[in-house]
């Protein structure tokens, strides 16, 4: 399954295209992926731009199983800002703030994929 | 095929719990998923076959986890799994002994999924190369060098002598006594049996490259070397270095090998470093090379330095009756490998075969048998069955054009080895006095 969002096919190839298994996969990016972003929001409002940075790094790989795109961009961009701590003069927020919004919608877009397999 | 068990090491659940399910595609993998460095060292006892570690772990750097699982488990490979692309690091990881370096990206399952079949062929290859050291081990056995004559015993205890110390040994003996099968038998039943047994025939390699076989070379040392070369004294380091032919060096080598031996080192041709080896020796010729120390053409040092424990192969023909022992040997082995009904030797045909001398020795004889076996229709084999490359033992004497003296004192001595030495039946045989024999002996003449 693809969409403007996301494109389910490299998960697929991961579980050896079995839908159940790329269900549960789903399924638990549901469950994990937004406490992590939610500790990015917290680390950023704080100005713990080191914590951001290795957050962003950590959860990277698994948005690019779904090849989510602009979400990945966005993150390169919050990583290259934040990588060796953020310079207050540079304009992070512009990167942060679709990051977080997109998120949430791609989340419920995920649900729907979920639930259509 | 038992499992190949692998530990994820990964903060990322969704990543993580991904690649274990994409690995346990395959139902050989057992794999198992720690989220941080402390899980994963307190289950080492598991025995892992390998270890993807996420660089940036919560706890514990990646880093330290690999040390720490090599203080313990040295040779276990550890690959590291990182968003890091920054290629310091990784190069730093495999300086420290990272297995292999794998940026997370699409193709990190497919690198893990080939990495694990190639340890899993690896492992194969290890288990085949251990069978066959037994297997190898087991053909050389000293069990497996046939013969009950008084000659051949004198050489199992020279043999066993061989084996309590890593003493040069020098082997002589006339082509197909059996040199190289002695020199395997004491490798493989010597300590050194685990390391390379590595033989070079001194007459198969011309005078120009000896030098860069013994000693390998450097990479631009000469045209043509496009890249480093390992000689042999190198592989066989730890292990048994076979110099088969040795009388036929020539003396720019002798020189060489001597200060090898001497200083227990070499330098590479076109190289600098100094190589420092251990490597046992041991030699053969058919050539007496005490003699070819008077005439000239054998370093008189050299030749003292390889001497060791000298070990004489007797000649076939002075064996008596193992050439009966060996035949009947020779038979059942053949008939085994061909699945043949053991055939049996006729009396006459055991009278033919005592009376040959065999200039092939035990080589040739092997051949003589497996050829009568083939050749014969009954379930014994007849003289008629039995056929020399050599036409008979008188004609063998007559090869070479001699004078008559030259001809009385080969068949003075082929009777006498052919008796073990025993002049007074010789000369009986010979119809001789034997003062005529012992005339000949103090003149060293035979």
């Amino acid at each position: 399954m693809k969409n403007e969002c996301f494109d389910l096919s490299g998960l697929e190839q991961y579980v050896g295209n079995d839908p159940e298994q790329t269900k549960e996969m789903i399924q638990i990016f549901l469950d994990t992926m937004p406490a992590e972003v939610e500790l990015i929001k917290s680390h950023a409002a704080n100005k713990r731009w080191v914590e951001v940075y290795k957050l962003v790094h950590k959860i990277k790989p698994s948005f690019e199983v779904f090849r989510m795109t602009e979400l990945c961009e966005g993150m390169v961009n919050i990583e290259k800002f934040t990588r060796d701590g953020y310079k207050e003069d540079l304009d992070l927020d512009k990167f942060l703030t679709p990051f977080f919004r997109d998120f949430d919608k791609v989340l419920i877009k995920l649900s729907d994929a979920k639930n259509q397999l | 095929m038992r499992s190949f068990r692998l530990f994820i090491v990964e903060d990322d659940l969704f990543y993580g719990e991904l690649l274990k399910r994409h690995l346990q595609l395959n139902p050989d993998n057992e794999v198992y998923l720690f989220k941080d460095g402390k899980q994963c060292i307190e289950n080492l006892h598991l025995a892992p076959d390998l270890i993807a570690l996420d660089f940036g772990l919560p706890d514990i750097s990646g880093y330290e986890v690999m040390k720490k699982v090599h203080i313990e488990y040295p040779e276990l490979p550890v690959v590291i799994v990182s968003g890091q692309e920054d290629v310091k690091t990784a190069v730093d990881l495999l300086k420290e002994g990272a297995y292999d370096y794998f940026v997370k990206d699409n193709d990190t399952k497919d690198r893990l999924w080939n990495l694990i079949n190639k340890l899993r062929e690896k492992e194969k290859l290890i288990t085949e190369i251990d069978e066959l050291k037994e297997e190898v081990g087991r053909k050389y056995n000293f069990n497996n060098i046939k013969g009950n004559s008084p000659a051949i015993k004198d050489v199992f205890k020279l043999l066993s002598k061989a084996l309590k110390t890593r003493i040069t040994v020098s082997i002589t003996g006339e082509t197909g006594t059996g040199k190289e099968l002695v020199a395997k038998a004491i490798h493989y039943n010597s300590s050194r049996n685990k390391f390379p047994f590595v033989a070079v025939n001194v007459a198969a390699v011309p005078a120009e490259l000896i030098e860069s076989e013994m000693f390998g070379y450097e990479k631009g040392a000469f045209t043509g070397a496009t890249t480093r070369k390992i000689g042999k004294f190198e592989l066989a380091n730890t292990g048994t270095l076979f110099l088969d032919e040795i009388g036929e060096m020539d003396l720019n080598m002798q020189a060489k090998l001597l200060r090898a031996l001497q200083e227990k080192e070499i330098i590479r041709v076109g190289g600098n470093d100094v190589i420092p080896i251990d490597s046992r020796i041991i030699v053969s010729t058919n050539k007496n090379l005490a003699e070819e120390v008077r005439k000239g053409n054998f370093r008189e040092d050299l030749y003292y330095r390889l001497l060791g424990l000298p070990i004489t192969l007797p000649p076939l023909r002075s064996r008596g009756n193992d050439i009966i022992f060996l035949s009947k040997y020779f038979i059942d082995e053949f008939c085994k490998e061909n699945d043949m009904i053991p055939k049996k030797l006729s009396g006459s045909a055991q009278d033919k075969l005592m009376k040959y001398p065999y200039p092939g020795n035990v080589r040739e004889l092997k051949a003589v048998i497996e050829l009568a076996v083939v050749l014969s229709d009954k379930d014994e084999i007849e003289p008629e069955d039995i056929n020399f490359s050599n036409t008979d033992e008188v004609t063998n004497f007559l090869v070479d054009e001699c004078t008559l003296a030259e001809y009385n004192r080969r068949i003075i001595k082929f009777f006498l080895e052919k008796n073990n030495n025993n002049v007074l039946v010789a000369a009986q045989k010979l119809d001789i006095g034997k003062s005529t024999i012992y005339r000949m002996l103090k003149n060293n003449e035979i």
